[in-house]
């Protein structure tokens, strides 16, 4: 009963309500499957519309059968249910209409545990004899390709048990598969195609017709609709249909001979089709077919091959695997390199007399190349390519290859065909062999067939560098990267020859005078660096060093007459040490060693200095290189011989820049170092400093290094007396202002700084803050308060808020008003040692955003006073104070208060004040660069503004002229050209004073600026 | 020589310069043409004071309207008794503009201002010179296009019909000149030679070819000598070789050729191109050019052909180049010589006659 | 320009052209230093040649924190009283020399070639003659003699005037600009000497727009 009313409702939703019908269908089949009914009671139920005369009916009720057979499981069936509904529907099999349902329901079935093989070939004979494709739509065609590929799967086994079997399959597949043109049923006709040729063996007879239904759709090229509901792509036809042809060597034959009849065609596309296509053949057909094959299908790629031109680049080429597949988008010259590898490969995994066979042949076509100089580019990558595939290959081809160009010549052209086409062969090399690691010294040399050729080729290369003309900069520069490449091929070079290529780039970075060769040896010798460190100190660094002469004025001589100057040595040690931590050591060694010998000499300063910058930039550059156990080392070895260098010596205790750049390096050093050795450094340092020289009670130079010292030391280290000494600084600086010198001075005030903000308890600095006075406006108590002030404000510290006020309303004295609006400066300005950098944090309470904080307490203060004040000093006090600031706060912060802050900046342009308008023109700089909105808005005011500040005065100086230009260029490139038209002639007109300007630079800037605005409105054509 | 006055007029070079009955006229590169009242200044009026009160602004009278030219106005020409005023641009046109009934007591209020009356059109390229004849009948042009176009006006200057194209010149020419009194027109050109061109009946031909300069000649300017015999004409002329020569008619050759001779070159004085040069009624020449430099020559009374440089006023512009001369008469009939310059500025000279 | 006038012309490596020595003033934009500061920066660039060297914003912190003293003893303000005489010593004055020539056209580039003029050898130093009192107030010279690749290029007028309208854009109005080809460098020498020198001429080819066209697009090389 309630079956009947299943079917019924079923019935009346076909082809209206499809999610019905499917449910339907499914929760009848279910109950099937669970033995609620018999499958016949449906049939049953069906009778009518079976065997009605309206054909409508006739379908639904098929298309309701099929459905729920469809969605039976495959046990429910007894084999005589199965049998009776098999009969039944081969009693429909001449109904056409709906001969979908009938296919989709035989399809069901077939997928039954209870089907027979009887049952399984009577369905095969009837769809070969009584079923023809070309009568029917893609979806019913579908339905016979779902039934065969459901087959085949099925009964791989009786197939191969039975060739009658395989023989009704195969022939039926053919059937069907003929002059199909549908995608999707496509992929499974090459699916099922594929699974015949590559399960069983004794098909030859079908060989060619499986081969021409596969063949005949080759190179397909499809372009999915809009909506495809199946998602089929190109690439998946392309590959299926690749790897069908290419599954079986049955098509060897046919599959070679249609290729490569196929690469004659012009269209890249099937080239490219075509050439991936007999890759993959090759790796599957294997050697035997490629033996009788390869004349024919190099004869077909010879031309790919040949007539390309980019043969430089494929150097790489010859490294890809031939057996990954290629993706579309590679070249085809690339894809036919590859077949060459592919055949390579498989002849040579084969038999190495295959290979030497197919080697031989293609050898004798590109021999005469050689000997005519025509493709030798191309014909030393197909050879080179032929020898990457394994080490046989690789010593058969050098050995045949080499010869025909390696050549002693002095002709340049000669020599830079012949390194060219060496370094092909390298990369075969380096794709047998591997490229050489870290760590290889004292490695075993691999013994190939290059071996015998290394020194001619070394001396070939040598002579290419430094025989050639210092015009021939190409041919040096190739020999270089030559070089290079040999340091990178696995166990090839002995570590003497590794050591002559070394001396070679080192002697050709310090004499040349190119660029493109000084980098070329630079990347050189770091590659080098990588592998073999050892030796690149030996060799190079130990010989750079050495360079460096005793005496002051010493000329350095290089071979030849050549001469070289002590910085660009530096130079060069500083370029290519960088992150190689022996290299990096040995040169700070070096260096200081070569320091202590000049500092003792006579007006030494100046080769002092540039060590020191050397040391310096060594120290920074590496210093996340460094380790603790490194620094720690480091440290012991250099650093007491340097503080007493510095100490002893005048060149550097007396020369400013010397003694602080020397006492960074120092602080570099301490901080860099093992931090379980600072507390008792601190105690050595203060017994040095404070007990000896005594730098407490009489002013001395020595601060400096000292402030320097200390600042790199762990803040946890414990400071015995900190505030004592604190305050016999601050006494020291206020008793002695007056003949202490402003060098001196400075370094007590950052010693100041340094204790207060480390090691000072921040409510024991503001009290003292306090005590001050703060009446007393001598410049040095105010330049003792700001730099303690400075303390309290980069640890963003709660009682910094009092003292910047104080220092705000200072900024309206008439007396020192100026000076400490310059001294804003000090508040955020970043002191290289003594800033919150990675690695040092722990050296300092410097807090990341202190300028932030500092910037919006003091920022809104200044300006709502400036706003009140009428008299112009006072206002330029405000003004400097703020763009001292700004020079250093980030741009964010500048962005917020932007708006307010432009027009105060126009009023600076007109102070009669240099460091006012530098300062606020500065600022407007960096704002023009960001916010063209803004320029654009002020453009009228601005401009006029500007000219003026050309005219050369004592307010104009050549940096105030130069800013001006600056800017004024900036404002041509970002307003609108309405605008900037508008002032063309009389920004030109303007510009002409600075065209006789006495200051070249004012001049060169002049003429830059003009030759914008000359542009502007201009449309260049040509 | 003595400056009286200069006036600061453009913002870019000044080519060229036309004085007539009171009123000064420029052209520029800058595509303005102004007019300024300027012939109340004599030589007395040394008085500083009046200097300072004395602005440009209420001299200049007008400013033409700088549409009608595209590109630089290279030339300016007062039609003779009349206020009708011819500019010729390198544009290759040339404007004609007009103040009808113009009283010099007007002035005093700004009503001046010139009306564009007619666009000439025919030149190829740049027109490089206009000038009227002596009686106003003829406009001649000429250009780079190497021809020099002879044109009839009408009595009001607003009909133009071109009555000759005089094609000889092998090169760009630069200045066309008539003579004072006469129908000649003298040609200066690119080619190095000065062509005389004269009317044999209703059409113009080539009278002869002056040859002596070795550069462009930039400028030429007949004596200005009452007497109407042609035997006593006589040409000057300025040229890129730094040189200024005087040449002189010598009658008619068998193939009723005009003869021309160089009479004299004048003493060195220049150390560039003389782009200007001009003659007054005291007999006077005026040279001036590249090297900023304003000379003066007078001719010895006894020796005729004998000229000395009486005067050599150097950095008459500053280091700036001076493109045009003229000698004009202020309302008190007295000679005065005006220079123009790169620096768009006019300079105002009284020069003693001896 | 489809077809080359010359399809292969020799090519200077830039390296190879004459430049102005460590004019470290460029780098560190003209901040007025003491000579023995300007000297170690100088070292410092040819060791490390970067603004962003630290050493050097080492150097320039503590220049800037020395500087840092109350008013009257601020260096800048000495000045401000004194006349500008005074800052002409201070600002002591380069004069334009054949260099500074050569540097404004020698990175012109050639209207055939992607190559600076001075790369295919049309301008060089050794070509150039600055003749200038230096005063301010009197004419001064600049003689350019150039030579074409080759002596039948057509464009040898194109690239004289290039180098015109640069020199004209770049001196003071003071200076007298003569550009000619270098004896023998071509076939219609004296022609083209005329056309580039004529003031008219080349003041008319200014207001073509196609010419300026290309012209600017020869200058818009210019460093």
């Amino acid at each position: 009963m309630i079956l009947k009313s299943l079917v019924d409702s079923y019935l009346a939703n076909i082809d209206i309500n499809k999610e019905k019908t499917d449910e339907l269908g499914s929760s009848i089949a279910n109950a099937i499957n669970s033995g609620d009914f018999k499958i016949l009671d449906v049939i049953i139920n069906l009778k009518n519309e079976f065997i009605s005369e309206d054909e409508k009916k006739r379908q639904q009720s098929l298309h309701c059968l099929s459905n729920i057979l469809n969605n039976l499981s495959s046990a429910t069936l007894k084999k005589n249910e199965l049998n009776v509904i098999f009969n039944f529907y081969q009693s429909k099999i001449d109904e056409l209409n709906n001969m979908t349902e009938i296919l989709s329901g035989f399809n069901s079935l077939t997928t039954m545990d209870s089907v027979s093989m009887l049952e399984i070939s009577t369905l095969l004979n009837i769809i070969s004899n009584e079923y023809e494709p070309s009568k029917f739509l893609t979806p019913t065609r579908y339905q016979t390709f779902l039934i065969l590929s459901n087959i085949i799967e099925k009964y791989k086994i009786e197939m191969k048990e039975d060739p009658k079997f395989l023989e009704l399959f195969v022939s039926t597949f053919l059937h069907i598969a003929n002059g199909e043109k549908d995608p999707r049923n496509l992929l499974l006709s090459f699916k099922i195609n594929k699974t015949i040729t590559t399960n069983f063996k004794n098909i030859e007879q079908f060989a060619e017709d499986l081969f021409d239904v596969l063949f005949c759709y080759f190179p397909i090229t499809f372009r999915p609709p809009k909506d495809d509901p199946y998602k089929i792509t190109a690439e998946d036809l392309k590959s299926a249909l690749q790897s069908t042809i290419a599954s079986t060597p049955l098509f060897a034959a046919d599959a070679f001979s249609n290729l490569t009849d196929k690469l004659k065609a012009s269209s890249t596309v099937v080239k490219s089709d075509t050439l991936s296509a007999l890759n993959e053949c090759i790796n599957n057909f294997g050697a035997k077919y490629c033996l009788t094959e390869y004349v024919p299908l190099w004869n077909a790629i010879k031309f790919e091959l040949m007539r390309n031109s980019e043969g430089g680049d494929v150097g790489l080429a010859t490294i890809i695997p031939g057996n990954v597949n290629i993706n579309s988008d590679v070249s085809n010259y690339q894809l036919a390199i590859n077949i060459v590898i592919s055949l390579a490969r498989v002849l040579s995994e084969f038999d190495i007399n295959a290979f030497n066979k197919f080697f031989n042949y293609i050898l004798g076509e590109l021999k005469p190349n050689f000997k005519y100089n025509k493709d030798l580019k191309q014909s030393s990558t197909v050879l080179s390519a032929l020898g990457s595939v394994n080490a046989q290959s690789f010593n058969k081809v050098i050995t045949n290859s080499l010869p025909l160009f390696l050549q002693n010549t002095s002709e340049t052209n000669q020599l830079k065909l012949i390194i060219m086409n060496l370094s092909f062969f390298f990369d075969s090399y380096i794709a047998v062999y591997g490229s050489a690691e870290k760590d290889m010294l004292n490695n075993t040399v691999i013994e190939s067939s290059l071996t015998p050729y290394k020194d001619e080729i070394l001396m070939i290369l040598g002579k290419a560098l430094t025989g050639s003309s210092e015009v021939e900069v190409t041919l040096r520069t190739l020999s270089i990267v030559q070089f290079t490449k040999m340091i990178k091929m696995k166990e090839f070079l002995s570590e003497e020859e590794v050591s002559l290529i070394v001396q070679y780039l080192s002697e050709t970075i310090l004499e040349d005078k190119n660029k493109n060769i000084y980098y070329a040896c630079l990347e050189g010798l770091k590659v080098i660096s990588d592998i073999y460190e050892p030796i690149v100190y030996e060799i190079s660094l130990k010989r750079m060093l050495s360079l460096l002469p005793n005496e002051i004025n010493a000329t350095i001589n290089l071979s030849e007459g050549k001469t070289i100057e002590k910085e660009l040595i530096l130079k060069i040690i500083l370029d290519y040490t960088t992150s190689r931590h022996c290299l990096v050591k040995e040169s700070i060694y070096g260096i200081c060693e070569k320091l202590y010998e000049i500092a003792p000499l006579e007006n030494s300063n100046n080769y002092c200095f540039i060590l020191i910058t050397a040391l310096y930039t060594l120290l920074e550059n590496n210093i996340s290189l460094i380790k603790d156990e490194e620094g720690k080392e480091i440290k012991n070895t250099i650093e007491d011989r340097l503080l007493s260098t510095l100490i002893n010596n005048s060149s550097i205790l007396n020369d400013n820049h010397n003694l602080n750049l020397l006492s960074i390096a120092l602080f570099f050093i301490n901080a860099s170092s093992d931090r379980s050795g600072h507390q008792s450094a601190l105690e050595k340092i203060n017994d040095l400093f404070i007990e000896k020289y005594q730098i407490f009670n009489k002013h001395s130079r020595l601060v400096i290094p000292y402030t320097k010292l200390i600042s790199g030391l762990d803040k946890d280290c414990k400071f015995n007396n900190c505030d004592k000494y604190f305050e016999s600084c601050i006494i020291l600086l206020q008793k002695h202002s007056d003949e202490i010198v402003q060098f001196n001075k400075l370094g007590y005030l950052e010693l100041l700084m340094v204790m207060s903000n480390k090691w000072l308890d921040e409510k024991y600095v503001s009290d003292s803050l306090d005590n001050l006075d703060w009446s007393n406006l001598s410049s040095i108590n105010l330049e003792i308060l700001t730099w303690i002030t400075k303390a309290l404000v980069i640890k963003n510290s709660k009682y910094s808020a009092g003292p910047l006020e104080k220092f705000v309303n200072l900024l309206e004295n008439d007396k020192v008003g100026d000076f400490v609006a310059k001294l804003f400066e000090v508040f955020v300005v970043d002191i290289g040692s003594y800033c919150s950098k990675k690695g040092i944090s722990r050296s300092n309470n410097v807090k990341v955003l202190y300028k932030q904080k500092f910037f919006n307490y003091v920022f809104p203060e200044i300006v709502s006073k400036y706003k009140l004040v009428t008299d112009l000093n006072i206002k330029s006090n405000y003004l400097t104070a703020l763009s001292m600031i700004l020079k250093h706060v980030p741009n964010l912060l500048l962005e917020l208060v932007i708006q307010e802050l432009v027009p105060m900046l126009l009023e600076a342009l007109k102070m009669q004040n240099a460091d006012v308008k530098i300062s606020s023109l500065e600022t407007l700089n960096s704002v023009c660069e960001k916010n063209s909105v803004l320029t654009t808005k002020y453009f009228h005011t601005l401009v006029p503004l500007l000219l003026k500040l050309l005219k050369k005065s004592n307010t104009n100086n050549v940096r105030v002229r130069l800013l001006t230009m600056q800017l004024l260029q900036l404002i041509a490139l970002s307003v609108p050209i309405n605008y900037s038209q508008s002032m063309k002639n009389n920004v030109l007109t303007e510009l002409l004073d600075t065209l006789d300007d006495p200051k070249r630079i004012i001049r060169k800037k002049g003429i830059d600026t003009r030759q914008i605005y000359f542009e502007i409105g201009q449309t260049p054509s040509s | 020589m003595k400056l009286l006055r200069s006036f600061k007029l453009h913002n870019d070079k000044i080519w060229s310069i036309d004085y007539s009955s009171g009123l000064l006229a420029t052209a520029s590169s800058d595509l303005r043409i102004k007019i300024l009242r300027i012939g109340d200044i004599g030589s007395d009026d040394i008085d500083e004071k009046n200097k300072e009160n004395d602005d440009d602004d209420n001299r200049l009278l007008d400013e033409l309207d700088d549409s009608a030219h595209k590109k630089t106005i290279r030339s300016v020409a007062w039609r003779p008794n009349s206020n009708i005023l011819a500019a010729g641009s390198f544009d290759s046109t040339i404007s004609i503009w007009s103040k009808e009934d113009y009283q010099e007591d007007e002035v005093a209020g700004n009503n001046f201002s010139m009306d564009l009356l007619a666009i000439i059109e025919g030149h190829e390229n740049e027109v490089k010179s206009v000038a009227w004849s002596q009686d106003g009948y003829f406009l001649a042009t000429c250009s780079r296009d190497k021809s020099v176009w002879i044109w009839e006006a009408d009595e009001v200057g607003e009909e133009y019909e071109c009555v000759s194209v005089l094609q000889e010149h092998s090169q760009d020419i630069k200045h066309v000149v008539w003579h004072p009194t006469q129908n000649v027109l003298a040609s200066s050109s690119y080619d190095d030679t000065i062509r005389v061109w004269k009317e044999f009946d209703e059409d113009w031909e080539c009278a002869a070819v002056l040859n002596g300069h070795e550069g462009t000649v930039w400028c030429s300017d007949f004596e200005h000598s009452s007497v109407e015999k042609n035997d006593s004409m006589r040409l000057c002329s300025g040229s890129d070789d730094a040189k200024v020569k005087v040449w002189k008619f010598d009658g008619v050759n068998e193939d009723s050729e005009d003869i021309w001779i160089c009479e004299s070159t004048l003493p060195p004085v220049h150390s560039g191109p003389v782009y200007s040069v001009c003659w007054n009624d005291d007999g006077l020449i005026a040279s001036a050019g590249s090297d900023g430099v304003i000379a003066i020559y007078k001719e010895d009374e006894t020796l005729k052909g004998k000229w000395n440089c009486i005067e050599k006023n150097e950095k008459s512009h500053t280091f700036f180049e001076i493109n045009c001369i003229k000698w004009i008469k202020n309302n008190n009939d007295e000679t005065l010589l005006l220079s123009a310059s790169d620096d768009g500025h006019v300079n105002m000279w009284n020069v003693n006659k001896n | 320009m489809s077809e080359f006038i010359n399809e292969n012309p020799e090519i200077l490596d830039d390296s190879q052209l004459p430049t102005r020595k460590n004019d470290a003033n460029d780098l560190l934009l003209g901040i007025s230093d003491s000579i023995a500061n300007l000297e170690r920066k100088n070292l410092l660039l040819k060791i490390d040649n970067s603004v962003e060297s630290e050493v050097l914003q080492n150097i320039e912190l503590l220049d800037k924190l020395l500087a840092l003293q109350p008013v009257p003893l601020l260096v800048s303000d000495a000045d401000e009283n004194e006349s500008t005489d005074m800052e002409d010593d201070l600002e002591e004055s380069d004069p334009i020399d054949r260099q500074e020539i050569f540097d404004l056209i020698a990175s012109i580039s050639d209207p055939e070639h992607p190559l600076s003029l001075a790369q295919l050898a049309i301008v060089n130093l050794n070509n150039i003659e600055v003749i200038d009192s230096g005063k301010r107030d009197e004419i001064a010279h600049v003689i350019v003699r150039i030579t074409p690749t080759i002596t039948h290029c057509s464009l040898a007028t194109l690239i004289g005037l290039g180098i015109r309208v640069r020199l004209e854009r770049s001196l003071p109005s003071r200076f007298r600009i003569v550009i000619i080809l270098t004896k023998g460098s071509h076939q219609s020498e004296n022609q083209v000497n005329k056309q580039l020198n004529d003031k008219e001429r080349v003041a008319a080819a200014c207001e073509n727009p196609q010419l300026l066209g290309v012209v600017s697009n020869m200058l818009s090389t210019c460093k």
